[in-house]
């Protein structure tokens, strides 16, 4: 064994250690607990069986450098849904990449760069994954993300789908994680992006291979994220293992039109009756512009105009909170009703082998 | 290029001269495969329409098959005979009411007009289905449809959900009229049709007779799919987990 360091690799270590260091004290849950000090917290009313009030936060990433600042960020917001009654508030996906800016220089790179391949190429070198940038930043950003959500959950006493963020397994595998933080502000439950984005994929993130269903007191929630709601199985089995809200925390990076986004949750909970709630990240992020029309879903029969949207935010570019009243105990006697009726031995003829049947091929005739 | 025709129909007197008329109307447009709603009308009439108008026809009624009975579409060739036939897989309460049965298989039928996948009515409102047939390579949905006092909305989330989702064309073939829900649309993925609201063609009337014509661009489709290749975003390891003992052990 060589026990003799040579230069490069004692600065490159001593480079790593100064990082680790500085994301230790950007992260630290001091800085939440400075930033929320002397704020108002209105609390929502106590959970009433069978009916739920929800808010939507539709928001605008800023590259943030401290958790302090990421926790102001998170409060504006998660307070006007509170004082607007909401029991139960979901921020859209990707609220933890904000937390990038823990990395020295990364905001002004992004900046610079117009993308965050551009600016990881320059700032990590040709070769390096946007995966790996992501990695090197998870300590600290899991830190930042978990002290302000959780103090921001207690403090309010609400119900938070807290958008997600990137995080690693012990095995180094990078997954886009969703994260429910219960009132007395402990994570309560995780959802793992399954179906992803091809920018992701090109990234080098990992699909999760679970759907969690959590029983709340303000309803089960299921939460798959963004793309997961392209695909009617996410939905179906969480139905089936007894979800009742859908919730949707989304950023696409692409401009809003109607049609597109019917394709996602609002159509989901037609076929696997449930409220939907769909919550979207705007604005300029790292090169992308991100737009999409939050909302909050349900059957067509359950709505008042017949057209499946019980909330709609007025926008699909500016920040919005919406807010909608669940009414649990209608939709199960419309699930009662309505079925769905499943035909058992169809499903168990075919699944999941057909799933390997597919070949990519569509021409013909 | 290959023309398709959807027909919306209302029940009532002279089914069969009203069918005749859209027919020719679907052939003088060029249309070599055609849709139609679950009407009326013997079976046995349709293999001498088929072969008479030289035209692939997807018709739909009750048939009665080993002592049960069930909605089946079937495919006739422009010889006239029966080139596959779909049973319904699910049952509506009312069709359930009715005493009808289900069947537990799908299949494509390869022909010169596309990989045909027949979505049996009440079928095209489980998923399942036309994901089914389009991972066992359908291309063109067929959907006969009766659905009565449905929301306006209704169709948003019928066979437009199923093309957006397995990116396929669609040929959506309602009865209309006495409540009855259209109308007859030709679908394809959004970025394939005009104003990108995944609608190749669509009837103008919500109640009366009409047939919509539509040129199935398979190259397109290929080009559409290879933009956005949203099955390679499948995750097998789900679906290995949970399906299908997710469905034995329903907890809702």
């Amino acid at each position: 064994m060589n026990l003799v360091l040579s230069f490069a690799e004692v600065k490159e270590s001593l480079m790593g250690l100064a990082l680790k260091l500085i994301l230790r004290w950007r992260s630290r849950p001091l800085l939440v607990r400075a930033a929320l000090r002397g704020r108002d917290f209105p609390q929502p009313p106590e959970p009433t069986p069978g009916r739920v009030r929800v808010g939507v936060v539709q928001l605008r990433l800023h590259i943030t450098g401290d958790a302090g600042r990421f926790a102001s960020a998170m409060y504006r917001p998660l307070r006007e849904a509170v004082a607007g009654g909401a029991q139960l508030v979901i921020f859209p996906e990707d609220t933890g990449t904000c937390l990038l800016g823990l990395l020295p220089g990364i905001g002004k790179l992004a900046a610079q760069a117009g993308s965050l391949d551009e600016a990881v190429a320059s700032a990590a070198g040709q070769g390096a994954t946007v995966a790996d940038v992501f990695k090197v930043v998870a300590p600290g950003a899991r830190r930042a993300y978990q002290a302000a959500f959780s103090a921001l959950a207690r403090r309010f006493s609400v119900h938070i789908v807290a958008g997600s963020i990137m995080l690693p397994d012990e095995a180094g595998r990078l997954y886009n994680v969703a994260c429910l933080f219960g009132p007395g502000g402990r994570i309560m439950g995780r959802q793992r992006k399954t179906h992803l984005f091809h920018i992701e994929q090109d990234w080098g993130v990992t699909p999760g291979d679970q759907i969690n269903v959590f029983d709340t007191p303000v309803g089960k929630l299921a939460f798959p994220v963004c793309m997961d709601h392209t695909f009617f199985e996410p939905q179906r089995i969480a139905w089936l293992l007894g979800a009742e809200i859908m919730v949707d925390p989304s950023a696409n990076p692409e401009p809003y039109q109607y049609w597109e986004q019917l394709r996602g949750v609002w159509g989901r909970v037609q076929e696997s009756p449930a409220y939907g709630i769909l919550s979207c990240l705007v604005g300029q992020f790292m090169g992308f512009t991100f737009e999409g029309r939050s909302g909050v879903y349900a059957p067509l029969e359950m709505t008042p105009a017949g057209d499946g949207i019980l909330a709609h935010a007025e926008t699909a570019d500016q920040e919005e909170v919406i807010l909608a009243d669940l009414d649990l105990e209608a939709l199960r006697r419309f699930r009662a009703e309505h079925g769905p009726d499943f035909n058992l031995a169809l499903v168990e003829r075919y699944f999941p082998e057909v799933y390997e049947e597919y070949r990519p091929r569509v021409a013909g005739p | 290029m290959l023309k398709a025709a959807a027909v919306q129909m209302r029940q009532g007197d002279d089914v069969l001269p009203r069918l005749i008329r859209l027919l020719s109307q679907a052939t003088e447009y060029g249309a070599s495969l055609m849709a139609l709603p679950p009407i009326e009308l013997a079976t046995t009439t349709y293999p001498a329409l088929a072969e008479g108008h030289q035209i692939y026809l997807v018709a739909c009624g009750i048939l009665q098959q080993g002592g049960q009975r069930y909605h089946v579409a079937t495919l006739y060739g422009p010889d006239g005979h029966a080139l596959g036939r779909q049973r319904q897989t699910h049952l509506s309460p009312q069709e359930r009411a009715a005493g009808l049965s289900r069947g537990d298989e799908l299949a494509v039928f390869e022909s010169a007009v596309g990989r045909l996948g027949l979505v049996v009515n009440t079928d095209v409102r489980y998923p399942e289905v036309a994901r089914i047939l389009c991972l066992k390579g359908a291309n063109v949905l067929v959907n006969p449809l009766a659905a009565r006092n449905v929301p306006a909305h209704d169709w948003k989330r019928r066979l437009w959900r199923e093309v957006q989702a397995n990116q396929v064309f669609g040929l959506e073939a309602p009865l209309v009229g006495d409540d009855y829900s259209g109308p007859a649309t030709i679908h394809a993925p959004l970025g394939m049709t005009p104003n990108n609201d995944g609608v190749l063609a669509q009837a103008a009337s919500a109640d009366a007779d009409e047939v919509v014509v539509a040129d199935l661009d398979f190259a397109a489709l290929q080009e559409a799919v290879d933009e956005y290749p949203i099955f390679r975003v499948l995750n097998y390891q789900v679906y290995r987990r949970y399906l299908p003992g997710v469905y034995r052990e329903a907890r809702p």
